[in-house]
């Protein structure tokens, strides 16, 4: 069904693909949130990418291809987004408007914190790879495909993304068990 | 928290956190965005694979279409067709862009869009149009992009045939390129416009680059025909363009002696000026000398703060054994360096930099190290010795003895570098190192001079 949509929206079929916007849009906000951390950052970077995916959708040769190539657009439109404001702006830390807002017991306000410090330090390259891998479960060939570098580039970054991820956390409940320790 | 948490639920609830639905706006907008942009057209259905009947079927159709679609506009279309143009495009209220990247200045109409390039452009991973690593300008409202960049060649390859192995990875049919090729210039340089099935691009080899030039579409295409068509309008994109002197770009390899401006570190987050003398060649990221039996006797490695200072430089792979000197002074660097697992670190010492303007106007703090002299390089972890991280800005040592001056150099303030960023300057020599390449060493650090001045 997806490839019969494609293949109409190819050619010329806006219906098709304001239902192929439909099926895909939700995942391709997640992805560009969890890149940025920013929702109007995130907006803008999905409306870039579908608008070039509807205007270059008839040059992809192979409409079973769609998706990966989806993905590609948003993520460069993320890394757009994140080159145009990152000398401007720190990390924002804005809060969902329609997800569980924190609600996770597993998570406090320290983790937020110190997860939002550790993930803007990253490269906007880095935290495309750890967001398609462990938010969106991509393979890493997949991954590969998507942001257009060899998999062993994919497995360097997120190699580096998670450690660094993980040793914030590490790091910090170190702190907050030294805090802890009466004297 | 507490020590005793495993971080992967930690992360995986955290990335679980956010908005999982595109808003109703966004998506709204998207519609309407796309009910008011044309696509970009390709020729995919070919008539001899066609039967006659639906072939006669199509064409009826596309007549009528156009038929419609002109009465629909009242009259019939009066938009120019390229071969109602005579003469080159008016480029004289074009906007110049600069790229350092890729050594060359550009104009593009001012009312296009720049997309500067974000990574440096390769044959194997960029060679398609959504790339992000060439510079880029798109017309307003995305209706036509033009895309520029420049690619270091094997020496000795011919413009010939770098185009035919470029055309058959970014297109389908490279049969015949020579029918579809003109000859341009570009700042005085001969090259080649190719006029493919699918865009139009062209390619001028200056010494052992390549740059290229790029409308993404075919030269009859309607969206370019108020600029003469694909050919003419790339044809003013090249009559614009310029070598810039100087540039990392055009000096990648072996350097000619004199002074340099426009080193830009880390994707253009510093600029770097020197002066070297012969021999000294240029990688992108470091300045080396080869002498003796050694291919690297000295290097000058440029980096962009922030960097992880591995606490082990041997031992560096375990997932806490890195520093991350992030939004800090020079101060911090030297501190971690001086830090390090068997590097004998001198004590640091104040060392400014100087601006092009003003000697001393940037602070800094410098260190000495060694790369233990006994070591086998090739037990430490993936056989690397590594001062610092991550993979993007990784200085690895070349061999035991090695001895490092890391100048961190604070460039601060006037509304371009966010506070803290550091340039980081490691020159590397041996005990073997020729005295009077160390004193080039010496020479080129004193000359050095930085800041932001694209």
């Amino acid at each position: 069904m997806r490839t019969r949509l494609v293949e109409r929206a190819r050619d010329g079929d806006d219906v098709a693909f304001a239902e192929l916007v439909d099926l895909d849009g939700d995942l391709c906000y997640a992805i560009a949130y969890r890149i940025l951390r920013d929702v109007e950052r995130a907006q803008d970077a999905v409306q870039q990418a579908f608008l070039f995916a509807w205007r270059e959708l008839p040059r992809l040769r192979d409409p079973e291809r769609f998706s990966p190539w989806l993905y590609r657009l948003v993520v460069n439109a993320c890394y757009e987004e994140h080159r145009r404001y990152r000398r401007w702006t720190t990390l924002h830390s804005v809060l969902p408007v329609d997800g569980p807002s924190g609600s996770d017991p597993t998570l406090s306000v320290d983790d937020r914190d110190t997860l939002d410090r550790a993930f803007g330090r990253l490269t906007p390259e880095h935290r495309a790879v750890f967001v398609l891998h462990h938010h969106v479960g991509l393979p890493l060939a997949d991954i590969a495909d998507v942001v257009g570098v060899p998999v062993g580039t994919v497995k360097s970054r997120l190699h580096h993304a998670t450690r660094s991820m993980r040793a914030a956390i590490v790091a910090d409940s170190q702190v907050a068990s030294m805090e802890a320790r009466p004297a | 928290m507490t020590a005793s948490r495993d971080p992967d639920p930690i992360l995986a609830a955290w990335l679980d956190e956010g908005p999982s639905r595109l808003p109703v706006d966004t998506c709204r907008a998207i519609l309407v965005a796309t009910r008011t942009t044309r696509q970009q057209r390709r020729q995919r259905w070919l008539p001899w694979r066609t039967s006659m009947l639906a072939f006669t079927r199509v064409a009826v159709a596309a007549i009528a279409l156009v038929i419609v679609g002109r009465l629909g506009l009242g009259l019939f279309d009066s938009s120019p067709a390229p071969g109602d143009f005579a003469g080159p495009l008016d480029t004289s209220a074009w906007t110049t862009y600069i790229s350092d990247r890729y050594g060359f200045s550009i104009g593009h109409p001012a009312d296009w869009t720049e997309r500067p390039g974000d990574h440096t452009w390769s044959l194997a991973n960029d060679s398609d149009w959504l790339t992000s690593a060439s510079e880029g300008f798109q017309a307003p409202g995305h209706t036509v992009l033009a895309t520029a960049w420049s690619v270091p060649v094997k020496p000795g390859t011919t413009d010939a045939a770098w185009i035919q192995a470029y055309c058959e990875i970014v297109t389908t049919s490279c049969a015949g390129l020579a029918d579809q090729t003109v000859p341009v210039t570009m700042d005085g340089h001969p090259g080649s416009l190719v006029k493919f099935v699918e865009d139009t691009q062209a390619f001028i080899l200056v010494g052992d680059r390549m740059y290229v030039v790029a409308v993404w579409e075919p030269d009859s295409d309607p969206r370019t025909a108020s600029y003469g068509g694909a050919v003419r309008l790339l044809e003013g994109y090249l009559s614009t363009m310029h070598l810039l002197p100087g540039s990392d770009a055009v000096h990648t390899g072996l350097l000619d002696p004199g002074s340099y401006t426009d080193f830009a570190v880390d994707q253009d987050i510093f600029n770097v000026a020197f002066t070297v003398p012969s021999g000294w060649s240029w990688d992108g990221r470091a300045l080396t000398k080869s002498a003796g039996n050694r291919s690297v006797a000295a290097s000058i490695s440029f980096y962009a703060g922030p960097v992880d200072v591995y606490a082990d430089p041997c031992r560096w792979s375990g997932a806490s054994s890195a520093t991350r000197v992030q939004l800090a002074s020079a101060d911090a660097l030297m501190t971690a360096l001086g830090a390090q697992l068997a590097r004998d670190p001198s004590p640091p010492v104040d060392r400014s930099a100087d601006s092009l303007t003003v000697a001393g106007n940037w602070p800094g703090k410098a260190v000495n190290l060694t790369v233990p002299a006994e070591l086998d390089l090739s037990s430490c972890d993936q056989g690397q010795f590594r001062s610092w991280g991550p993979d993007a800005r990784l200085r690895v040592n070349e061999g035991a003895g090695e001895h490092d001056l890391v100048w961190a150099v604070d460039l601060q303030g006037n509304g371009v570098s966010v506070p803290g960023e550091m340039l980081i300057i490691d020159a590397g020599t041996f005990p073997d190192t020729p005295l009077d390449v160390v004193a080039e060493v010496d020479r080129i650090l004193a000359s050095i001079k930085t800041g932001h001045w694209r």
